[in-house]
């Protein structure tokens, strides 16, 4: 009974993990997309917005998996060194 | 090239010109991830032997579809 719990738990955690991570790579896609355009329109002021707005939600989104989850690069601040507890990647672990 | 021209005003014989895209609305970002756009004027989804000169070259050598 408490392995069921165990595992709901874990399910739940990996579903909302995939949520957050969903949110970084959307957010990081849309300032990818706002950056091609306004490399043809750099004077487009609300390009611009769109782009500082997305590089929020991008920063937002990041801060949140990462205080959850674990760093997403080397560049993440962390108060333990957790790279080595993580699963690899060809063991399900994130790229 | 005019800030709302779709071509520049004066054209050179030879090259070739991508119409100037004008912002409207954009997608969120999750339906952008998903259509591979943030531009709804920009989705264009790729079907084997559809564009339409295809088509009509198709439709003029078989003659019955027209």
């Amino acid at each position: 009974m408490g392995d069921d719990i165990n595992i709901m738990n874990e399910m739940m955690n990996s579903a909302n993990e995939k949520d957050a991570m969903k949110k970084v790579m959307q957010s990081m896609f849309a300032v990818n997309d706002i950056t091609l355009y306004l490399d043809t329109h750099p004077q487009d002021r609300n390009a611009l917005n769109l782009h500082h707005q997305y590089i929020m939600e991008y920063e937002n989104a990041k801060k949140y998996y990462e205080d959850n989850y674990g760093p997403l690069s080397i560049y993440a601040n962390m108060n333990k060194w957790t790279w080595v507890y993580d699963k690899w990647p060809w063991e399900g672990g994130k790229l | 090239m005019g800030e709302n021209n779709l071509f520049p005003n004066k054209v050179l014989y030879g090259n070739a010109y991508v119409p100037n895209q004008r912002l409207r609305n954009v997608f969120s970002p999750k339906e952008g991830l998903e259509k591979g756009t943030m531009f709804p004027e920009l989705v264009s989804i790729y079907n084997p032997g559809q564009s339409r000169e295809v088509l009509e070259f198709l439709q003029e050598s078989r003659g019955e579809f027209r």
